[in-house]
């Protein structure tokens, strides 16, 4: 697997589309995933779910490595296209929520919910990049819960109410305590950025365990040297 | 702005219903010939785009309604085989959602169905059939579309299994 960095690489010569992820903030332990594409104005952009209703385009940054997909070149110019779509299309950014389900870009790049409280994590916003064009890279049936993940979830609830400006008493709130009760799995950035290089897709949990090991290692030891 | 005047639906399909023509030699005749039209569709040939190349299309009803509900489409047939960055597909990505967006399945229907699978770019060998795929119920041509596409890929030495995974 080739890693690529602000070492030894310049995001701005990526090959269309690509994984980005890095571990923003070293004292956090918390890896963040998004990708890199070719914009309409051939600059590379950075298409990721940073939080709720932030904006979804940004600049690379030196803190994330980038990691090639295996597509085809046609294919990565198409999603490099939905990409530079999907920004446009949802100008305010959408939802963060630990519940995924229901929730797609399959209406015109425009995020959709059938559920009025669902939204995204940076790496469930991935997995509905490829996914909503028909590139499914993670096996969802077959992506079992496990205790853990609620530890990780109940932050998330917790910095939602503290800088996500939701409140505790609301339905939205209340939805995602519900869905946690009930067990939701939680996908991993370097999970996803695993699925996402690996061929053959859509992956399970342990197709992908040492990639994502792999990947969280090379996370880690960039966010030491950033 | 040069605009070349069309006749509308009515005035036109008798005239030329069920015959190919090319589009921009007989708009002009067919203007120059014919004085009483009672209301027209512009269609602007002067950008670099439309007179870029211009294929021969079956004039039919169905082509005059699309055209009066999506006259982006006529850049579109005229330069698909050239549309291959991320600049130049992405304003007919997004006329496609619009389409999709204000749920007008029947014109999408068909601009699928005038599209040519041997005058599409690689790109848009995968990419129209992967941006509409998940109204395909609500799209009839796609897979017919589907179908051209898979042979004009072979023919041009592409794997269809490979860059069409997940279609079919």
């Amino acid at each position: 697997m080739d890693f690529y960095s602000c070492f030894d690489s310049d995001p701005q010569d990526i090959d269309l589309f690509c994984i980005a992820i890095g571990r923003p903030d070293r004292s956090r332990k918390q890896q963040h995933i998004g990708i890199y594409y070719t914009s309409a104005t051939g600059d590379t952009k950075f298409l990721h779910q940073p939080f709720h209703y932030h904006a979804l385009e940004s600049d690379p940054e030196d803190k994330y490595l980038w990691l090639d997909v295996p597509l085809d070149a046609d294919n990565k110019m198409h999603m490099a296209t939905f990409c530079a779509m999907v920004a446009e299309e949802n100008p305010k950014g959408i939802a963060y929520s630990i519940c995924h389900k229901g929730t797609s870009f399959t209406k015109t790049g425009k995020f959709h919910t059938e559920s009025q409280f669902a939204g995204l994590t940076c790496a469930t916003f991935v997995m509905q990049i490829f996914e909503s064009q028909v590139l499914p890279i993670i096996d969802v049936k077959n992506w079992k819960h496990i205790p853990s993940d609620k530890d990780w979830q109940n932050q998330i609830l917790q910095v939602l109410v503290k800088y996500g400006g939701v409140e505790k008493d609301s339905d939205y709130y209340l939805f995602q305590k519900k869905r946690l009760a009930d067990g939701v799995a939680r996908f991993k950035p370097e999970a996803v950025a695993a699925a996402a290089v690996s061929p053959d897709a859509p992956h399970s949990p342990s197709d992908i365990l040492d990639c994502s090991n792999e990947i969280l290692e090379a996370a880690i030891a960039h966010s030491n040297k950033v | 702005m040069i605009a070349c005047e069309l006749p509308t639906e009515n005035a036109m399909t008798s005239y030329i219903q069920g015959h190919d023509v090319t589009e921009a030699v007989n708009i002009s005749a067919r203007r120059a010939t014919r004085s009483s039209v009672v209301s027209i569709v512009r269609f602007p040939l002067n950008t670099a785009q439309s007179t870029a190349s211009i294929p021969a299309r079956v004039y039919s009803t169905e082509y005059f309604s699309l055209y009066k509900k999506a006259p982006w489409v006529s850049d579109f047939y005229g330069n698909s085989k050239s549309l291959d960055n991320v600049k130049s597909l992405l304003p007919y990505y997004k006329s496609i959602n619009e389409l999709l967006k204000n749920h007008e399945y029947e014109t999408c229907n068909s601009f699928l169905r005038f599209v040519k699978a041997k005058d599409l770019s690689d790109v848009l060998l995968v990419g129209l059939l992967r941006l509409t795929s998940s109204w395909k119920d609500d799209l009839p041509e796609w897979t017919r579309l589907l179908s051209s596409v898979t042979t004009e890929m072979s023919s041009r030495g592409k794997d269809p299994l490979v860059s069409l995974k997940g279609l079919i």
